[in-house]
């Protein structure tokens, strides 16, 4: 509890991280309400007051945001599409640090053939490039939502991966693993009792980039028209205004999906740099 | 009184890593002998001083001591179980028994573990006292033991808020936690002020004698050494050249370079000044000298030095590793 | 008698740090005369530091000089923009830091480096610098033939002769030196000790010599001044400060260095720490920790007063010091102070 709280005061004190965190909590807000705050089903079609087939309205007063060419109400779907890119951001940036610390963590403390092992596979995951690999997993395996998850976080581990294994190779040397092992304590006790909860600091640095890389790499594949079919996100909303062709004539229907992917994609390197603050003592002002 | 620690020709060494150059033309693998041969017994409630310069193997024979390293060659019995094979659980055993003081208060405690995690970690990890109750009760009693009084004071800090005698008195609690039998102490006090110095120095030499500990002492200042041990063993490139009395060593360095060590220690006292009894520095362990390692700086070095390496004789109180005194 | 290279009176440096205005020194008077050694000595915190680096304008960004005067040969260094600073360093006063890892640059020759800071500062041809550093590297002992060496290639002691070479390549009237021989073995720091002295001898240069340790200070030093928290505790002659000292804490200092020879005697710890620079107590700033403390140690700072030619104590208690001496070499009288 403790450090959770001393965690947001050190957050607090970056002007920027604390705007990314306003803008994630608003988003996670969103998301979890969003059934009652989207005043309209945002895959159905709307008619105008007067009767008429809502058909690319600009915003007016029952349609916020405006309507796209299929008469559906942009607000919702920028509101419903919020659930999409928050799940795909933060359950890849939590998968995403899980698996690269752990495997940063044993491949720099124990060194010899398992570092050998562990670090040539990210260097292949890292030969990989990630929007292709992503669109093309998805190609094979069909695109939903939980594919297009596999996909983000089967590469984006790499980073913490390396980053983390690299300032284990410095812990490791430091006296107090030294005193750890003389007082007894066996390999896993130092991994996950004495090292981890220094390392911590820098992993959350990469989850909060992982947040965002995440959240655009979704985007981009949903706008590529490689997303989930069943599911409304942002990117699929930007799909529909560039199949529809309706990009330069419907300002409407592609400038808030794109606002809302660049807010939220900002507030994860926002408060990633925050982080780099603490992990990185060197960086803070005096 | 049966020594419990018997050290015998302990020798650590390491092998430098070949680059692929190296490798290429198949050039011997250099080793650094940092420990090439030592012996020496420790009784319980005594204190042995390891002095020398750095390179000449002491800090890497504290630590082997308590296996942090692995010994090349050689035996340390402790409590006639020879150490130096263990592994595993009986290695853990081991570790139990025999605790370190390391010389950098500053980094020996984890900075993310308050005072109360740093001391009980160790009755944890030994399985020792029955129940929580108990491992606080054990844990504010070692530091009544090192004077940090009244321990609740103590508990909930963090090492960054605490001053460098205090937190290395919470590293003398951590090693004092298990009770062990044996007691390496590192420098512990290079890095800490002059003035507090005295304390942390009267704490150990009280709690070897009272707990009967064996202890071992390691320092490149020998005034430091006078203070605490009773006997002393002075290093050169990995072996021991002089072991006896500390007085007696102080008072009537033999060996040569026991000698220039005492002459070129550094005196408060305006009347008596600091001489150089030696040229240039000590060589680098992975080039030791042939014959006699200190032959080279050696004012008194005689044609048999180059040659050969000399016997440990007896001579009184000690032993002394010189061709001088055969 | 003898001119005064260097006087500092009043000086205060302050730190800016987050929780404050650090009072780093606060009102330090020193001097150092021609030919002459003066000791700062004292413990971590205490000033000596900041007090030495600030006279070649090496502090942090932080710091800043908050009064007092530091006058080199006649000139306030103080008053000097930095670019006249700049001017003075190596050629007027130069330093020989704690770790030659700090000096030597490792990606030059340490030919190279000397030869660079000469030519910085004067208008000598490249090969009048060469010689010049051959002759150096002559004076501190280390074969000419390494001068296209690498500082990686060169042992610790070695190392620090190279610095020292440095610091006199322009014969500067001062030089700084910041624990010099800490860091080295103790036959090694024997030479180097030794060499220092021989070396300043022979150009006739001043020194100040910086370190918390005392049997250092009785191999190299004249005069001593012994700090404690930002001010100076006492100064004067060495044989005054190590055979009649005065201040408490000098007292107490004393018993913290055990001795190779003679008597084994008890070693005492002054217990407690340094005060909180930030918001220092009032009255004396070592009264928590002096066990002859009276009433108005805790009201008014003891102002510096000269007990002998040259010594001056600042201690509200100099009426009682032979009683002060013989109990401060008593333990009982620091363990009762409670403390750890």
């Amino acid at each position: 509890m403790n450090a959770l709280r001393e965690h947001f005061e050190i957050l607090m004190k970056d002007r920027l991280g604390m705007i990314g965190m306003a803008i994630l909590v608003s988003f996670v807000l969103i998301a979890i309400f969003a059934p009652y705050i989207a005043p309209y089903d945002p895959m159905e079609s709307q008619y105008r007051p007067d009767g008429s087939f809502a058909r690319m309205d600009p915003p007016s007063r029952e349609f916020i945001f405006g309507t796209t060419r299929m008469g559906r109400d942009v607000f919702s779907q920028v509101v419903i599409g919020s659930r999409v890119a928050l799940i795909v951001g933060i359950v890849s940036a939590i998968a995403s640090t899980l698996i690269g610390v752990n495997v940063g963590l044993i491949s720099g403390y124990y060194g010899g053939r398992i570092d050998n092992f562990l670090m040539r596979l990210t260097d292949i995951v890292y030969g990989v490039p990630f929007l292709p690999f992503v669109i093309i997993l998805v190609a094979i395996l069909g695109p939903s939502l939980g594919n297009t998850l596999l996909a983000i976080i089967l590469i984006s581990w790499r980073t913490t991966a390396r980053v983390i294994r690299s300032q284990v190779l410095t812990l490791k040397q430091r006296v107090f693993i030294e005193a750890a092992k003389v007082s007894g304590a066996g390999n896993l006790r130092i991994i996950y009792r004495h090292i981890m909860p220094n390392i911590v600091p820098m992993a959350l640095v990469y989850t909060a980039m992982n947040l965002s890389t995440a959240i655009l790499t979704e985007a981009s594949v949903s706008f590529l028209g490689y997303g989930d079919p069943l599911l409304v996100s942002w990117g699929k909303t930007l799909h529909m205004a560039y199949v529809a062709q309706a990009i330069y004539d419907a300002w409407w229907w592609v400038v808030p999906p794109g606002l809302a992917i660049t807010l939220l994609v900002l507030s994860g390197f926002f408060i990633s740099r925050a982080y780099e603050e603490i992990a990185n003592p060197r960086l803070r002002q005096r | 009184m049966e020594p419990i620690v018997k050290v015998s020709d302990l020798k650590v060494h390491f092998s430098g890593r070949r680059g692929l150059f190296q490798s290429l033309i198949r050039s011997e693998i250099k080793r650094v002998k940092a420990v090439d041969g030592v012996s020496f017994d420790i009784v319980p409630g005594e204190a042995l001083g390891l002095a020398g310069e750095s390179g000449c193997g002491k800090t890497t024979t504290a630590k082997t001591l308590v296996r942090l390293y692995k010994p090349t060659a050689g035996e340390i019995q402790f409590e006639r179980q020879n150490v130096a094979p263990l592994e595993g659980r009986e290695l853990r055993e081991f570790r139990s028994k025999a605790q370190m003081v390391f010389q950098d208060p500053y980094e020996s405690l984890n900075p993310r573990f308050k005072v109360k995690q740093i001391l009980i970690e160790p009755l944890e990890i030994h399985g020792l006292c029955s129940s929580y109750a108990e491992r606080t009760k054990r844990v504010k009693d070692t530091l009544n033991m090192v004077g940090l009084k009244p321990p609740e004071e103590f508990l909930d800090r963090f090492p960054h808020e605490m001053s460098g005698g205090q937190r290395q008195r919470v590293a003398i609690a951590r090693a004092l936690v298990l009770r062990p039998k044996l007691l390496v102490a590192d420098e512990p006090v290079s890095m800490l002020d002059v003035s507090i110095r005295a304390g942390i120095l009267n704490l150990l030499s009280e709690l070897i004698r009272d707990l009967k500990m064996a202890g071992l002492y390691i320092s490149h200042d020998l005034s430091l050494i006078r203070y605490v041990c009773q006997k002393t063993a002075i290093m050169y490139l990995g072996r021991i050249v002089e072991i006896g009395p500390t007085e007696e060593i102080i008072r009537e360095p033999r060996h040569p370079y026991s000698q220039a060590l005492l002459a070129a220690v550094p005196v408060v006292d305006l009347d008596v000044h600091s001489r150089i009894e030696v040229e240039g520095e000590a060589p680098n362990p992975i080039d030791v000298p042939p014959g006699c390692r200190f032959h080279p700086r050696c004012k008194k070095a005689l044609e048999i030095c180059r040659n050969e390496a000399p016997p440990m004789v007896r001579v009184g109180n000690r032993s002394v590793e010189c061709h001088l005194y055969v | 008698m003898n001119e005064i290279i260097l006087s500092v009176k009043d000086l205060k440096i302050h730190y800016a740090t987050k929780r404050g205005l650090l009072k780093a020194v606060d009102g330090v008077t020193f001097s150092v005369a021609k030919s002459q050694n003066l000791g700062l000595v004292g413990e971590s915190g205490c000033g000596k530091t900041t007090a030495a680096k600030s006279i070649l304008r090496l502090l942090p960004k932080n710091a800043s000089i908050a009064g007092g005067e530091i006058l080199l040969k006649g000139h306030d260094l103080t008053k000097l923009p930095l670019e006249e600073i700049r001017r003075l360093r190596w050629q007027e006063v130069s330093m020989i830091p704690q770790s030659a890892m700090n000096a030597l640059d490792p990606v030059y020759t340490v030919g190279e480096q000397i030869v660079e800071a000469i030519k910085a500062h004067s208008h000598v041809t490249h090969k009048e610098a060469m010689e010049r550093v051959n002759y150096l590297f002559d004076l501190v002992g280390i074969s000419p033939k390494r001068i296209n060496d690498y500082p990686h290639q060169f042992s610790g002691g070695m190392k620090q002769r190279v610095t020292i070479a440095m610091a006199l390549a322009l014969n500067p009237s001062l030089i700084l030196a910041d624990e010099p021989t800490t860091a080295l073995d103790v036959i090694v720091q024997a030479q180097i000790l030794k060499r220092i002295r021989e070396l300043q001898e022979a150009i006739g240069s001043s020194m100040i010599m910086v370190t918390h340790d005392m049997s250092v200070i009785s191999e190299t030093c004249d005069h001593v001044a012994v700090m404690y928290a930002g001010k100076v505790a006492e100064s004067g002659p060495i044989k005054a400060i190590f055979e009649e000292a005065c201040h408490p804490y000098t007292l107490g200092l004393r018993n913290a260095f055990p001795s190779i020879f003679g008597e084994a005697k008890r070693l005492i710890s002054i217990p407690g720490t340094p005060p909180n620079l930030i918001s220092p107590p009032p009255g004396c700033l070592f009264r928590p920790r002096c066990p002859f403390a009276v009433e108005i140690c805790s009201v008014q700072e003891p102002a510096m007063v000269e007990v002998s030619l040259g010594h001056r104590v600042a201690c509200h208690r100099i009426d009682k010091v032979d009683e002060i001496r013989e109990m401060a070499a008593m333990e009982e009288t620091w363990s009762k102070i409670q403390a750890v």
